[in-house]
């Protein structure tokens, strides 16, 4: 025993002083979201009877495959109803990366080395992170059933509510300390952690749709806070379930650790290639290398999105077309059912440009860290810059155009209309131009202002969304609006001039040629 | 002709400046050791002859080019080894070295292999695993490997053990003995002391001393003790009360 877990105390004390802001926000964030999200219903339904009639008509079916079925018709039951799943994935998400640093990411950089060599036990870093992450959460919960009380809900509901995501974020951390005890690597094991959790939200989701009881349901954490039914004759004794599994994860974690050696995984570490593939020779097979990563995964993530949208449209618009606040809104893009699609896609339109200053940080890393390599070989500058231009320009409008089609078909699949495919995807081929203007913007950046990149590209991005909510609200004139990309492409505007591809085109390629003028005149790898 | 010319270069960022008035001669076929303390404007230097910054004022030849200008002919014929070496993590050595090779246009298999054997890499580990000194290792692999007439070296054994540091010096030697041209920046003297031919020391952007290592051989045997370290220890005192 004292083998095993001898320094677990001062571990405890030693971890507990690190990142102090992140456990801070950790500690703070459950409560502080249960009570906004309390005050706020306390506002919105002051009566019973406003609750019935205005709470009940909020629920669609959007919200109802998030949040699943809604228990009890009462302040308190619409608060749980509303924060359970945020509450889960937020203090599972805070466990997992603390589990995880405190393992595998510690031995990684060798820190475990260290203290592993004199003072403590083998399993005294596992330990002594498991405990603390389950306080931090305990007093997460504590603090968040303060708030609930202090608001006027009742304590046995408040108790079952937070143990139910306490429970679910200890099981979550517990099993990334489980996993971290698998692989070498702590971005494998993140990686493999945050999937888990990505499948069981999956799961989550598929059976709040598909309805009906699943026994399964009991073994998912995400379940957990609605199966221990808060305010709704509460049913403590599914927490057993967590009890039992949490501590069964916890011994499999620490006799996987027993067994193995620092630094080393039970997943033995592959050995990658000795030669290069014939056609790995050039900067464009480079980009390919550092941008495929970024790109598969916003290319993969909204061809399924997108498809998700499409079919799910039906439903949305019959959700939203009972909200008379957006009737005029609608009025204006002509019909509820396109009124909707279009937003729906402007607004993926502007996401899709953090892709593309995503993609530009990516070409300006390369220059920082390994330009001194690269630039000292028979290339030239705007070679490196062409060869990322083709993930800047290209990969966007690849991505925007998998999102058009999927979201075409998804509709065709949903509501049976053929011609809503051709439509929606001219529709999001209109939004290139204006991601491709974003990215002449961030070369130019590179070129001008290599240092200051990704603050101002970012800081950008942030002035032409709050540019889209001041014209709307009439406080910015329209020649200040039209410095925004997407002023040219927005729906919320009833014509917009046919110049308009155009005048984007044009303006992307002459910032993006600046940009790359610059960055030749330049001192580089800075 | 030398194979690097340098007059009156002058390079500022900002309201530092790095590089003040320097002027330095690598005769070719030489092993020159640029020697110099932290911060002295070594690895200013090296970029501004690689091209990758824009010198303020003076007059640079590399291998009979403008390295701004002819950067692309010029990096054909030289290879370079920075002293801060950052790979691809997810790729592994043995792709880097490929891949270096490759774009330049010159090298071997045989070579490449027995480089790798003699720097004992392992070339099937991903480059995030490697410390500083394998980076370093697969930074040297690829240069040497190459077929250049001008190795430039920014402090590249900072992060290799004694043994390696061996046969680095080794390589340097065949490497002059191929033909080779080899600029080394350095502050560990005892390897200058090894392999150099000719020395140049630069202290706070300026030269203070070149010269070829026969002449600072009869010099270090005034010194006492009589070792290099003494001598520089020397210059340096020498230079700061010029300064003061
Ligand atoms: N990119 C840069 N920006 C600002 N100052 C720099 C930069 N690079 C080098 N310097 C400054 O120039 C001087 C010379 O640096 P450097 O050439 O790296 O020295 P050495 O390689 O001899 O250690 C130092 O004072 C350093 O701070
Ligand atoms: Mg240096």
């Amino acid at each position: 025993m004292r083998r095993y877990f001898h320094g677990t105390l001062s571990l405890m004390r030693l971890y507990m002083r690190q990142n102090r802001i992140f456990t801070l926000i950790w500690l703070l964030l459950p409560g502080l979201w249960v009570a906004i999200n309390t005050v706020s219903s306390l506002v919105l339904f002051p009566t019973q009877e406003a609750l019935v009639e205005m709470g009940v008509s909020l629920i669609d079916p959007l919200t109802e495959a998030m949040h699943g079925p809604l228990l009890d018709v009462s302040v308190a039951g619409f608060v749980t109803w509303r924060t359970k799943v945020f509450l889960v994935m937020l203090g599972g998400i805070f466990s997992i990366v603390y589990m995880i640093r405190h393992t595998r990411l510690a031995e990684e950089q060798g820190k475990r080395e260290l203290l592993g060599a004199n003072v403590t036990g083998g399993l005294a870093p596992l330990a002594a992170a498991l405990v603390n992450m389950t306080l931090t959460n305990a007093v997460a919960a504590v603090l968040a059933i303060f708030a609930m009380t202090a608001l006027g809900l009742g304590l046995v509901g408040s108790l079952a509510h937070c143990l139910g995501f306490f429970a679910a974020a200890c099981v979550l951390g517990i099993l990334a300390g489980a996993v971290s005890q698998l692989f070498v690597s702590a971005t494998a094991a993140r990686g493999m952690s945050f999937g888990l959790l990505g499948a069981l939200f999956g799961l989550h989701i598929l059976w709040n749709v598909s309805g009906g009881q699943n026994l399964l349901a009991y073994l998912n954490p995400l379940e957990w806070s609605l199966l221990v039914r808060p305010f709704a004759g509460e049913y403590f004794i599914v927490l057993l379930i967590p009890l039992v599994l949490g501590t069964a994860l916890a011994l499999l974690s620490m006799r996987l650790m027993a067994r193995r050696d620092v630094g080393a995984g039970l997943v033995p570490q592959r050995k990658g290639r000795a030669f290069a593939k014939p056609g790995f020779r050039n900067l464009s097979a480079l980009a390919w290398r550092t941008q495929k990563g970024l790109f598969l995964a916003w290319f993969c993530f909204y061809s399924i999105f997108s498809f998700a949208l499409g079919c799910a449209s039906y439903l949305m618009v019959s959700a939203v077309s009972s909200a008379e606040a957006l009737a005029g809104l609608i009025e204006r893009l002509g019909g509820i059912d396109r009124a909707f699609l279009s937003l729906m896609l402007y607004v993926f339109g502007m996401l899709i440009s953090v892709y593309v200053m995503m993609s530009a940080g990516i070409l300006r890393r390369e220059e920082t860290a390994k330009g001194e390599t690269v630039l000292s070989m028979p290339v030239r500058r705007e070679q490196l810059v062409l060869s990322h231009m083709v993930y800047i320009f290209g990969g966007t409008a690849a991505i925007l155009l998998m999102s058009g089609f999927c979201v075409g078909l998804g509709a065709v699949v949903g509501t049976g209309d053929k011609s809503a495919l051709a439509r929606l995807f001219v529709e999001m081929a209109r939004m290139v131009p204006a991601a491709w203007a974003i990215g002449g913007v961030a070369l130019l950046l590179f070129g001008a202002l290599p240092r200051w990149m990704t603050g101002i590209s970012y800081g950008l991005l942030t002035l032409f969304v709050l540019m889209e909510i001041f014209w709307e609200q009439q406080q910015i004139p329209v020649a200040l609006y039209a410095l925004s990309p997407f002023s040219w492409i927005t729906p919320l505007k009833a014509v917009q001039p046919t110049a308009a591809p155009l005048v984007l085109c044009i303006a992307a390629a002459l910032l993006a040629g600046a940009g790359i003028l610059l960055f030749r005149r330049r001192d580089a790898a800075i | 002709m030398p194979a690097i010319e340098i007059r009156g270069l002058t390079k500022h960022f900002g309201k530092t400046i790095a590089l003040d008035g320097v002027d330095l001669s690598v005769p070719e076929g030489s092993i020159y050791g640029f020697i110099g303390p932290n911060g002295a404007g070594k690895s200013t230097t090296i970029r501004t002859l690689l091209g990758l910054l824009k010198k303020n004022a003076g007059e640079v030849r590399l291998l009979g080019g403008d390295p701004w200008r002819d950067n692309v002919e010029l990096h054909r014929r030289l290879a370079y080894v920075p002293s801060e070496v950052q790979l691809w993590d997810n790729m592994t050595g043995g792709e880097v070295i490929d891949f270096l090779g490759r774009l330049r246009g010159s090298y071997s298999k045989e070579r490449r292999a027995q480089f790798i054997e003699r720097f004992d890499l392992d070339p099937t580990k991903k480059c995030k695993t490697y410390s500083k000194g394998n980076r370093q290792k697969v930074a040297l692999i690829s240069a040497f490997v190459s077929d250049v007439e001008l190795l430039l070296l920014d402090e590249p054994t900072t992060g290799l053990d004694p043994l390696m540091e061996g046969v680095f010096q080794q390589c340097v030697k065949e490497a002059r003995g191929a033909g080779k041209t080899v600029f080394l920046s350095s502050h560990i003297l005892s390897q200058v002391e090894a392999v150099c031919d000719e020395i140049g020391v630069i202290r706070a952007g300026k030269m203070i001393k070149e010269g070829s290592m026969e002449e600072l051989k009869t010099l270090i045997h005034q010194q006492k003790p009589p070792t290099l370290e003494a001598l520089f220890l020397n210059y340096y005192i020498k230079d700061a009360e010029r300064g003061a």
